[in-house]
């Protein structure tokens, strides 16, 4: 806690401290929802950069790991709604009752576990919603607050990445 | 098909941490200072960076186009290479892939610009044109550099740093749209 009461303070000897030790928290975070290594990239510096920005209104009333991490799933979920916007909700609107099965797509460098490559196969949503309460340990109430779809959506979602995931890993 | 406790085992043994392939701080550490000098420059909040101002986007360009030509003139002086296992052949395959990957990035947001998808005022389309041939000149500049000296790994990673500039201004400014 004393490194981000001296990074509050301005100190980025301090800060830098912070990043290290989280770095691959943040980074694994945004490279599971992202599923593309140069966006993680991108999304990692994009979250330390709005840490920055953010440290002083911290106070300390939740761990600043758990305050980190949603910032990190604020961002990238951000980083989502922006990017569905300009290719007209296409991300946004994968329909998570759906029957047909994504396309196979090349390994993603950086993940080295077979589940890892499946959880980057899944549709967007599914993906996020995976990562998000099977991997991080969110609530459904919680993800459809942060990402504003309906909880009934959410828990779709996680059934059909379930299911896919189930299936691939089989073969 | 595998079981939910199967699937529950996976799960637990997902690396809780995954390190990124490279240092981001040096990025983060400039991103950080960058914003200091527009706070103090344009008395905005740090919080809320000026970034929808076309007069930042001018000064970012100016600032960008003058650092990148001197370090492109002090490497080009002759920097020692950073210690690597890998053969000149690998490092040059994985930048072209990793430079593939921000090129199809920067144009797909360029595309929707151009589409009409992101709405930007005619002045900040006009500014960010014009930031944007700053970036693709520096860019060339650094890739000249490179191709007369392809296992300097510090002009490799100047051509990406600049591609990286160059998302950020896309993203940001499309972000603000």
């Amino acid at each position: 806690m004393d490194a981000v009461r001296r990074a509050q303070a301005g100190d980025q000897a301090s800060f830098e401290g912070l990043y290290r030790d989280h770095v691959g928290r943040v980074y694994a975070l945004c490279l599971r929802i992202a599923a593309d290594r140069v966006l993680a990239e991108e999304l990692t510096q994009d979250v330390f950069v709005r840490l920055w920005e953010k440290l002083r209104s911290f106070r300390g009333e939740s761990a600043f790991s758990s305050w980190l991490y949603r910032l990190t799933v604020n961002t990238v979920l951000g980083q989502r709604r922006a990017a569905g916007r300009r290719s007209r909700g296409a991300v946004e609107l994968d329909d998570p009752d759906s029957v047909f099965e994504p396309p196979a797509r090349s390994p993603v460098p950086g993940l080295s576990m077979d589940l890892d490559q499946a959880i980057a196969r899944l549709p967007p949503g599914a993906r996020a919603v995976f990562v998000l309460h099977d991997v991080e340990g969110y609530e459904h109430q919680e993800i459809a607050e942060l990402t504003g779809i309906a909880t009934g959506t959410s828990k779709a979602h996680l059934f059909r990445a379930r299911r896919l995931l189930r299936e691939w890993l089989d073969k | 098909m595998k079981s939910d406790e199967e699937l529950d085992r996976l799960k637990a043994e997902l690396p809780r941490r995954i390190e990124p392939p490279r240092d981001l701080w040096p990025q983060v550490a400039e991103r950080i200072s960058r914003g200091k000098m527009i706070s103090a420059e344009f008395g905005a909040s740090p919080a809320r960076p000026a970034w929808r101002q076309p007069a930042w986007l001018a000064a970012a360009a100016v600032v960008l186009v003058v650092l990148t030509s001197t370090v492109t003139a002090v490497l080009l002086r002759g920097r020692p290479e950073a210690a690597s296992n890998q053969t000149p052949q690998g490092l040059v395959a994985d930048f072209a892939s990793v430079e593939s990957e921000y090129t199809s990035a920067a144009d797909e947001i360029l595309r929707a610009v151009q589409a009409g998808e992101v709405q930007l005022s005619p002045a900040t389309v006009a500014v960010l044109q014009k930031n944007l041939k700053v970036i693709d000149d520096a860019i060339a500049e650094s890739r000249e550099a490179l191709a007369g000296d392809p296992a300097n790994s510090a002009l490799r990673e100047m051509v990406l740093a600049s591609y990286r500039h160059k998302l950020d201004l896309l993203r940001r400014v499309t972000a603000a749209s």
